[in-house]
């Protein structure tokens, strides 16, 4: 269903708001008259739980022909190194270790085909880049994450939530500009007004808001600086709009702060059971943080497992020994939030997308006939555990889940290989076609422009993104 | 050049053989043309894209090719660079540039370009030396005039000069200014130095939120924008929160007065002595006997100031 009058009360607020947005910033960037109208929206929101690292399919959420762990054996033969289980869908098989996540399978999509470009070297940072903004880098511009695509496109949902919300534990580690603030978590060109806001420990989320000096403190202080904003001679010349930006930021902050939706940040406010069946560390917190904002009214929020080289989901050695613990960390999280999307209500419109950057395989580094330069070595047979494991780089098939939101519920997309190397074999989706997806059920056209530097940038690339139909509910146009 | 790196641009005078001639001059290996992401066959031969400043001699190694880009770049010929540096001077010192925007100085006319070209002429006629060219700048009636708002459109044709415009510290003029009060004032009353001063640094969350781009994104033309989560950042992030607590914890060691550390406080962050007024509002901050915390509150409140954070 599409809307047919050409503005909207929708469109019209949007504009509206944009304006005044507009004489807010002087970095506004303008929107361009979409090619197509904008289809009806099946979700409101969306969470993103990002496995940084690349998430191996074969080890997770397709599982091939397993072959346990001996002394010698070919490497070649080692298709998956769990057995296959059951899911709540007859078709669809998980691998072992993943029993909660494949209790909840009946309600959601899974995609098992998606696929990225191969470069001389396939590496985390550009492929990280790619699936967050569906540009491949070096770019000329400044590509905005999706979650601000969406910020700036559709606005907030509440208010006084942030619209787009980072939740990553890395932050904390440190501060060292490649580790901590990775090039792909930003608004790009669209300006600061639609930047992540980040929370580093969702555990203490509530910190962020709740003053970190007290709110005695806090309201001493504030009394104090508006005080001093009075009295300082500055005010007299000074009154401008860029003083009234700061203050108002200042306002805005300090609304945020004092709005009741800032207890949605503070997770003590769980039943202790409830706290703890989603605490699986810091991953598992930041699920149960992103069901409380999605509840607050958040509009697109991101819970990254932690990136660390040749940590978590970067399995280069240990595979097999590595994936029992991942699968610890993110099998009783995931599978709970989207029970309790469902019990409140809220699944229906809240997009719930479960993706990594490429996948991996025990062998193949690259793609089959692309090998990529670089990768691992890979010896023909395995003589310690330690090789046991999907450990090279592999950008030919890679699972994506996704619930609620419009999407199809007990479905899977897409086929790939039983041999090795597991490929997609039959409906490939590249990233184009994923985000269509995803904005289309978010109400956004694959050919949403924005002008900078005089051209159109597309939010999915040159707008040739098309909605993957076989996954969606509603019906795509043309 | 980004345009000419697919085609002809179509907004100046770069082509796409300009582009893949300077690529050449630079690369190890021959490159070959590629008009978008198509191989068009022909390699590309090195060349400056001013070409009337001279040719490069493609069969010379890499490294002299390299410096004959570097001759022709800072060529007192080269009358796009001289200029393009000024402009950048004169934009730093001014919050806009003599032809805006920065990044596009062939598509504009300059509001003023007796003044442009003889700026690049006295930055040739001073061997490139920067700081003569900020001395000149600086002394002028024109820097001196007081500040103003920028309220006019961004491309320079329409634009008349009225004053330096306002604009934001920059991360790092905020973060260093913050960390000069948290120096031990020296014994003989001398300017207080950082050791390091936080360009050297890496970068942090606080600086990120506060305008400076990672080092992966090119960015000539910095963003300074006042957002809630800036504003969330300095009234609840840790950074701002150590830096003043520092300072005050510093500012209290001295055996000055209270109303002396007012004073030197106002002098460090603002550039000016306290009026009055404000010198009561801070002894009512301050309390009796000032706190490390009371202190805080002050030097945060200050740091908050739209007179702090924007340069005049």
């Amino acid at each position: 269903m599409f809307r047919n009058e050409s503005l909207d009360r929708r469109d019209c607020l949007k504009s509206l708001a944009g304006a005044a947005t507009a004489a807010m910033t002087m970095n506004y960037v303008p929107c361009l008259a979409s090619a197509e109208m904008a289809p009806e929206p099946t979700a409101d929101s969306m969470i993103l739980l990002w496995m940084a690292g690349g998430m191996a399919h074969t080890d997770t959420f397709d599982p091939k022909h397993y072959v346990p762990f001996s002394p010698g054996i070919e490497t070649k033969r080692v298709l998956s190194t769990f057995p296959a289980i059951d899911t709540t869908v007859d078709s669809i098989k998980f691998t072992a270790g993943l029993e909660e996540i494949a209790s909840v399978m009946d309600q959601g999509t899974l995609i098992r085909t998606f696929t990225c470009p191969v470069t001389e070297h396939i590496t985390h940072a550009k492929h990280q880049y790619h699936w967050h903004t569906g540009y491949f880098p070096p770019l000329t511009v400044a590509a905005p994450h999706i979650g601000a695509v969406m910020a700036r496109t559709l606005g907030p949902r509440h208010p006084d939530v942030p619209a787009f919300i980072d939740i990553a534990e890395t932050f904390a580690e440190s501060a060292r500009e490649t580790a901590g603030l990775r090039a792909f978590l930003t608004s790009g060109f669209l300006g600061a007004e639609y930047a992540p806001f980040f929370v580093p420990r969702a555990a203490d989320a509530v910190r962020q808001l709740d003053s970190r000096v007290g709110a005695r403190r806090d309201a001493s202080r504030m009394r104090a600086f508006r005080e001093l904003v009075k009295a300082s001679p500055a005010g007299d010349y000074v009154s401008s709009h860029q003083q009234e930006s700061m203050l108002r930021a200042i306002e805005r902050a300090e609304q945020l702060m004092n709005s009741p939706v800032a207890k949605s940040f503070d997770l003590s406010l769980e039943p202790k059971a409830t706290y703890d069946y989603y605490n699986t560390g810091p991953f598992g917190l930041g699920c149960l943080l992103a069901r409380r904002l999605v509840e607050a009214g958040a509009r697109f929020i991101e819970v990254h497992t932690p990136y660390k080289p040749f940590g978590y989901w970067d399995t280069h050695e240990n595979g097999h020994a590595t994936m029992v613990g991942l699968k610890k960390l993110i099998d009783r999280p995931v599978a709970q939030l989207i029970r309790d999307l469902r019990d409140r209500g809220l699944l229906n419109r809240t997009l719930v997308v479960l993706a990594s950057e490429f996948s991996r395989d025990v062998i193949m580094e690259g793609k089959e006939n692309k090998f990529s330069e670089g990768g691992v070595k890979v010896s023909a047979t395995m003589t310690e555990e330690k090789h046991y494991g999907m450990h090279a780089h592999f950008a030919d098939a890679g699972s994506v889940l996704m619930w609620g939101g419009g999407v199809k519920e007990g479905v899977a997309y897409g086929e790939t290989q039983n041999e090795q190397p597991c490929k997609s074999i039959a409906n490939p989706v590249e990233i184009e076609d994923l985000h269509a997806t995803i904005y289309h059920a978010m109400g956004i056209s694959p050919k949403q422009a924005y002008e900078i530097e005089r051209r159109p940038f597309y939010v999915t690339r040159d707008g040739v993104g098309r909605p993957v139909q076989a996954v969606l509910q509603s019906m795509v146009s043309g | 050049m980004k345009c000419s790196s697919c085609h002809d641009s179509f907004i100046d005078r770069w082509t796409l053989q300009d582009a893949w001639g300077l690529a050449a001059a630079f690369g190890d290996e021959p490159v070959e043309i590629h008009r978008y992401q198509t191989s068009t066959g022909e390699m590309a031969r090195a060349r400056f894209p001013l070409r009337e400043l001279g040719d490069i001699d493609s069969q010379a190694n890499v490294a002299a090719r390299r410096r004959r880009v570097a001759e022709l770049l800072t060529s007192p010929d080269n009358g796009l660079f001289s200029r393009t540096l000024v402009n950048r001077l004169w934009a730093r010192l001014f919050g806009r540039g003599i032809v805006e925007p920065l990044d596009e100085m062939m598509e504009h006319e300059p509001w003023n370009s007796e003044l442009l070209d003889w700026l690049a002429s006295e930055l040739i006629r001073q061997d490139y030396d920067v700081k003569q060219m900020l001395r000149l700048i600086t002394t002028s009636q024109a820097y001196q005039m007081p500040a103003v708002v920028r309220t006019q459109p961004d491309e320079s044709e329409s634009y008349v000069f009225r004053g330096p415009e306002m604009r934001w510290l920059t991360a790092e003029q905020f973060v260093d200014s913050l960390r000069l009060l948290g120096q031990p004032p020296a014994a003989d009353a001398s300017p207080v130095r950082l050791p390091e001063r936080s360009w050297q640094q890496t970068g942090s969350r606080l600086m990120t939120m506060l305008g400076r781009p990672t080092r992966d994104v090119v960015v000539s033309v910095r963003v300074h924008e006042r957002t809630p989560l800036l504003a969330l950042e300095l009234i609840n992030g840790s950074e701002l929160e150590d830096l003043t607590m520092r300072s005050a914890r510093i500012q209290l060691q001295s055996p000055d007065t209270a109303d002396a550390i007012v004073t030197r406080v106002y002098s460090i962050l603002l550039s000016r002595r306290p009026t009055s007024d404000e010198q009561r509002i801070a002894a009512g901050i301050l309390g009796s006997p000032a706190t490390q915390e009371s202190l805080n509150e002050l030097i945060w409140s200050l740091a908050m100031l739209p007179e702090f954070q924007l340069v005049p």
